[in-house]
């Protein structure tokens, strides 16, 4: 189970989050939508202290430490319990999609390297590049990159995995293999928390959906709760600008 | 009309030639000092060290502010007062003059090479995108292994043609040495020149063996940055 309990982060002046708490039960595909500004992308970096929260708890898996005394051991601890999809990939540029994936296991958890490539390489079965295996990111498309990244988030076995908007990078064509990796993960019963602007594919997968606008929740439900009776006008207001055709369809 | 005295010329070339060991251990010596120093200090800077970064950043400022050649002229002037007057205040038979001035010189030079050094690295360092430093703490590794795997790798093909011209400028750098006392190979032709008043055949041999040095060093980057660039592999 993960927790966030009243966590804050301004930039200078800018306050971001305002007190967010939530709460995600293990297995679940957490689904955090809201406009671009609204402070989603900045609550999921500081789940794992790619930015540090001013204030705040935060637990995961029964280690709980405060966001703004938390102590370099803690903070690697917290990374090592999660992992990230990025939106722009990030996958190391001087190593080939293998030896990415292999890397966590090798330098983080010390797995031994014919076992760590071992694992690498189902995984890699596992998102359809089993011929990718020496190419290096910079020889595959976006799609491709992304199911690496993916990949090497799983290798690592986290208690959950932390999707930052994954395929918003992406060209229109190569948005579905990704999604349909994600569609497995979320069936493999992997703990996701998933930060996207893909309203179908999260009304599809997600298990929760929460809005936040302008560093507040306004409001959590399971998808048929929030794409169709929603409580707040500003949840309404939202869907309607951000997927009019939904209106229409139902 | 003057006419050029080629054998006086290539007789000089070979004086010149035969002090390149010395003027390449002029260069080597503080630009092997100043890439491990600046190291350090281009970490101090980036992973912004309270305190410790200004103090950097002010050093490098300074020294790359002022050229070589006064650097050397007033270090010098400056050490050989202060180191005379402290020893005489404290009472040691130490003086400056019993100092060898190639000592003092690659003193003064690895100071020089370590600021541009310290630049060149925090430069490439900078080059390695935010998101590659990211992906590294995401999935957990210590400070210490994101350096090691991931920024390093990817800094060194930015580094070396950096680091290369740094190496030149440092190995045209020494032949300033020659104004505080050091024997180089501009001294040993200048001595030979003073008794044939063949000043400008003096002067083209030491220039060509600069040249030649530079050209090697140049050769010699461009060789150690391909087999970088090979294991880094495609960035």
């Amino acid at each position: 189970m993960i927790t966030l309990s009243n966590i804050h982060k301004s930039f200078g002046r800018n306050h971001v989050l305002k007190g967010i708490d939530l709460t995600i039960r293990d297995g679940e595909a957490f689904v955090i939508i809201g406009a671009s500004g609204s402070g989603k992308t900045t609550l999921l970096r500081a789940i794992n202290f790619l930015e540090r929260a001013d204030q705040g708890e935060i637990s995961i898996g029964g280690v709980s430490v405060s966001a703004k005394r938390a102590t370099k051991k803690q903070v690697l601890d917290i990374r090592r319990r999660t992992a990230m999809v990025f939106q722009n990939y990030n996958l190391f540029r001087n190593r080939t999609a293998i030896r990415n994936v292999a890397e966590g296991l090798v330098i983080v958890q010390k797995v031994g390297e014919k076992e760590a490539l071992e694992r690498a390489a189902e995984l890699m079965a596992q998102v359809g590049l089993s011929d990718k295996l020496d190419a290096y990111p910079s020889q595959l498309s976006g799609g491709q990159q992304q199911r690496v990244a993916i990949a090497r988030a799983l290798a690592l076995r986290p208690e959950v995995i932390l999707f930052d908007e994954p395929t918003s990078a992406l060209d229109p064509e190569l948005v579905g293999e990704v999604l349909g990796v994600m569609r497995e993960v979320a069936r493999m019963g992997i703990t996701m928390i998933l930060v996207t602007h893909e309203m179908s594919f999260a009304r599809d997968i997600a298990s929760q959906i929460v809005f936040i606008d302008d560093g507040v929740i306004v409001e959590q439900g399971a998808p048929i709760e929030i794409f169709r009776d929603a409580k707040e006008e500003r949840t309404r207001q939202f869907l309607r600008r951000i997927m009019p055709e939904f209106t229409y369809h139902i | 009309m003057y006419r050029i005295d080629y054998g006086f010329l290539l007789r000089e070339v070979w004086v010149a030639f035969t002090m390149l060991p010395f003027t390449l251990m002029l260069a080597a010596v503080p630009t092997l000092f100043g890439l491990a120093v600046g190291a350090l200090l281009a970490i101090v800077r980036i992973q912004r060290v309270p305190v410790l970064r200004s103090v950097v950043q002010g050093y490098v400022v300074l020294i790359r502010g002022m050229p070589t050649v006064l650097m050397l002229l007033i270090v010098y002037f400056a050490f050989v007062f202060g180191f005379d007057a402290l020893m005489e205040k404290l009472g040691w038979s130490a003086r400056s003059a019993n100092i060898p001035p190639t000592l003092f010189a690659m003193g003064v030079l690895a100071f020089i090479a370590t600021a541009f050094m310290t630049e060149s690295i925090r430069t490439a360092l900078l080059s390695v995108p935010k998101g590659q430093t990211e992906a590294a703490q995401s999935i957990g590794m210590t400070n210490f292994d994101i350096y090691r795997r991931v920024v390093i790798p990817q800094a060194l093909p930015v580094a070396i043609p950096i680091l290369g011209n740094a190496f030149i400028g440092q190995a045209k750098g020494t032949a300033l040495v020659t104004m505080i006392g050091v024997t180089d190979l501009v001294t040993r032709v200048r001595i030979e020149a003073n008794a044939s008043y063949r000043y400008l055949e003096a002067y083209i041999a030491v220039a060509l063996v600069y040249w030649a040095l530079c050209v090697g060093i140049e050769q010699g980057v461009r060789l150690l940055n391909k087999s970088v660039r090979v294991r880094a592999g495609g960035v």
